[in-house]
């Protein structure tokens, strides 16, 4: 078996990349397939807190590399879906304590093992962004409407063009409120200036500030809007075709007024 | 103002997404091309002596500037405010 590695990066931190991966996860392992996802962020480890299993951790990734224990002893196993796996980050080692070739091997013996390797990226485009990039076949770039976020999403698709393929997008925290209001970027405006695939948009929700105090990601709780929409993200990665809801300026509420008053 | 601006006031929103938009648009071609602020104003500047070695215009009036279409057309863009008059050649009898 030969599975699907798949980085998650953003280049600006605080975009919620470490929220996608969780959900991500989760929403594929529901699905039935088998899931492991790696912490990419040494020194910071975030992604066993979002998922809730940050009491099991044992190992790390940096224990695995090292040859301190085998990769199978540093899988966390998730308590809810008996699929779904984390490699944790170490919160203590720096963030050149693994190589890109390192990287490049462990992720190759996974997905011998699992349908997706998932890897968290660190924030920034220096040693940790290039081992999470090295241990991937395909990349999501995570972004949020707002200038820097977009900026820096930008220079990350340009480092990526050489290695792997076209990355997708997800715009997250995306607000209808201000969309109509004309104060944030809408889908296609994202689109026009980053010109890569959509993948999905996740709106600004507050379930998920109450999903990370729990440990207990938006995917997991279908009535939420964030939920739901991670989950259509995951559908649309496993080949289902989902149209992407309309979640912009033009056809909202200034354009739907402006018809009635001035017919155009 | 647009309809749609007009509307979006009215609906408590300020447009601000016009400027996000264009902001984005003028620094990311920037950013793709490379052209750092020095590398701009030595261009600005090499070009600018370039017309001026064949024509005399005003270094004030001059403008350089990127215009963006979509991703693939791009346009740089040169003005400057050319005064035509004719020249007062002597012409010797």
């Amino acid at each position: 078996m030969s599975g699907r590695a798949i980085v998650v990066t953003s280049g600006k931190g605080g975009v919620g990349k470490t929220t996608a991966t969780a959900n991500i996860g989760l929403g594929l392992a529901s699905h039935d397939r088998k899931v492991v996802m790696i912490d990419g962020d040494i020194g910071l480890r975030n992604l066993d807190l979002i998922l809730g299993v940050e009491n099991r951790v044992v190992y790390n990734i940096v224990d695995v590399v090292s040859g301190r224990c085998q990769p199978r002893q540093a899988l966390v196993k998730d308590k809810r879906i008996s699929n779904l796996f984390l490699i944790p980050a170490s919160q203590v080692d720096q963030k050149d304590a693994v190589s890109a070739d390192q990287m490049r091997e462990l992720s190759a013996q996974l997905k011998e093992e699992f349908d997706f390797v998932l890897i968290d990226c660190p924030a920034g485009i220096e040693q940790g962004f290039r081992n999470a990039v090295a241990a991937a076949d395909e990349a999501i770039i995570v972004t949020t409407p707002d200038v820097s976020p977009v900026r820096d999403a930008d220079r990350v698709i340009g480092l990526l063009q050489s290695s792997l393929g076209d990355p997708q997008l997800i715009i997250n925290r995306m607000s209808m409120a201000m969309v109509r209001r004309g104060d944030m970027l809408d889908q296609q405006d994202v689109l026009d200036i980053l010109a890569i695939q959509l993948l999905g948009i996740v709106p600004e929700d507050e379930a998920v500030i109450i999903a990370g105090n729990k440990g207990s990601p938006v995917v997991l709780n279908g009535g939420s809007p964030s939920g739901k929409a991670y989950d259509r993200i995951v559908r649309r990665m496993l080949g289902e075709e989902i149209p992407i809801p309309k979640l912009n300026g033009h056809g909202g509420l200034a354009q739907r007024l402006g018809k009635i008053f001035f017919g155009s | 103002m647009t309809w749609e601006q007009i509307i979006q006031r009215f609906l408590g929103g300020t447009g601000s997404k016009t400027d996000a938009k264009n902001r984005l648009l003028l620094v990311l071609q920037e950013d793709r091309l490379g052209l750092t602020p020095k590398k701009r104003e030595a261009l600005r500047r090499d070009i600018l002596a370039a017309i001026r070695k064949h024509i005399d215009i005003d270094p004030d009036g001059f403008n350089m500037e990127f215009i963006h279409h979509s991703v693939e057309q791009n346009e740089m863009r040169v003005s400057a405010p050319v005064q035509v008059g004719r020249s007062s050649l002597s012409v010797s009898k």
